[in-house]
């Protein structure tokens, strides 16, 4: 294997190392809060803090981080007989979250064709890790 | 294998299958709207021939048609609007940031209104030359969904790389099917074989991408 195969590989796992650790999507209650609402679209508090299990407080606090850079924003919608504050992703929040998943996929693209073939991951993806976990703030979170 | 490396590796692998579960909700809401048209087609057409059947007067049985038809397409409308926001909100997270939305979803409106002003212009056209019944019905719809659904896949196509087949497949088997239509004689049996090729059409373009959205969601394409 070439030394622009190691590249490339040094290249994939550093970009989604980034796209997880740049911006609020590097904490896993906010990317998981952020994958809720493009999934199932406008979701009110409760439905959220059911789904993630969190208490009141802690779900506000990480709601008002993404509201404040711009990636949720909270709205009253109408559920049944009642307004309810509900939370959507705004394009900005899409596109952030895009970032991470296209990254996770062409990392996927490696690291899951050694493993449907039985074989370890390139050696070059333990190499890209180490050289990686220092330069990505994300990394002590994983 | 390393710590770090395991642990990369299953949050690469969980944030893959959301990506594809995206991809999935993505291509079944083109599905629903498919199926919405094709059903839409088949109760407008049964409602209206019972109509037809009353025995109502020519001005009743006209204005039962015209609220109906208006009925139907308000209602697909609202799912229409309703579908395509919700994909639109998707293909912002699936697709590359540079893909120019706005100018995607304008030229798609820009084809659809070309194609039914077309539609709309041969249907006349017809009908001074002659066509009578459900022809110049025929040739109006016909065109307009044909040629929107070719004009929607051309446009989808100059600005992705991986696009679904299915509204050029449409838009040809509807363009298609316009001579086997006016060739037929008796006018409620054209009406019905109208109906039926729009509906069956649709269906199979429905059938088709749910297909096409279970394959992605099991992993067998991206």
């Amino acid at each position: 294997m070439g030394a622009s195969k190691s590249e490339e590989l040094e290249g994939v796992v550093r970009e989604f190392l980034e796209a997880m650790g740049e911006g609020p999507l590097s904490h896993p209650s906010r990317l998981a809060i952020m994958l809720i609402l493009v999934m199932r679209g406008r979701t009110t508090f409760s439905e959220l803090q059911q789904i993630l299990g969190l208490t009141p407080g802690n779900l506000g606090s990480h709601l008002e981080k993404l509201e404040r850079e711009g990636y949720v924003e909270k709205f009253r919608c109408l559920r049944g007989l009642r307004y309810l504050t509900c939370y959507r992703s705004t394009r900005r929040g899409s596109l952030a979250l895009g970032r991470v998943l296209r990254s996770a996929s062409n990392l996927w693209e490696i690291l899951g064709a050694a493993e449907s073939a039985g074989r370890a991951p390139p050696k070059e993806a333990e190499g890209a890790v180490n050289r990686s976990w220092g330069s990505s703030t994300s990394c002590r979170r994983l | 294998m390393t710590e770090g490396l395991k642990n990369l590796k299953e949050i690469a692998k969980t944030l893959e299958s959301v990506r594809r579960y995206l991809s999935y909700q993505r291509i079944m809401a083109s599905s629903r709207l498919y199926a919405w048209w094709s059903v839409a087609c088949l109760v407008g057409g049964a409602i209206s021939l019972t109509i037809g059947e009353l025995g109502l007067s020519p001005r009743a049985e006209g204005t039962s048609i015209l609220l109906l038809w208006v009925t139907i397409g308000t209602l697909i409308t609202r799912a229409y609007f309703s579908e395509s926001s919700r994909i639109a909100e998707l293909a912002r997270t699936l697709l590359e940031e540079k893909t120019p939305s706005e100018r995607v979803g304008l030229t798609q409106g820009l084809g659809w209104a070309v194609s039914f002003g077309l539609g709309c212009s041969a249907g006349w056209v017809a009908a001074r030359a002659g066509l009578r019944g459900t022809g110049p019905l025929a040739v109006a719809l016909c065109l307009a969904l044909g040629l929107g659904n070719i004009l929607t896949w051309a446009s989808l196509k100059r600005y992705f790389e991986r696009i679904t087949p299915e509204p050029a497949v449409v838009g040809v088997s509807l363009l298609a099917s316009l001579p086997l239509i006016l060739s037929i004689k008796g006018e409620v049996i054209q009406y019905l074989a109208l109906l039926l090729a729009i509906s069956l059409t649709y269906a199979g373009a429905s059938a088709s991408l749910a297909f096409r959205a279970r394959r992605v969601l099991l992993g067998g394409s991206k």
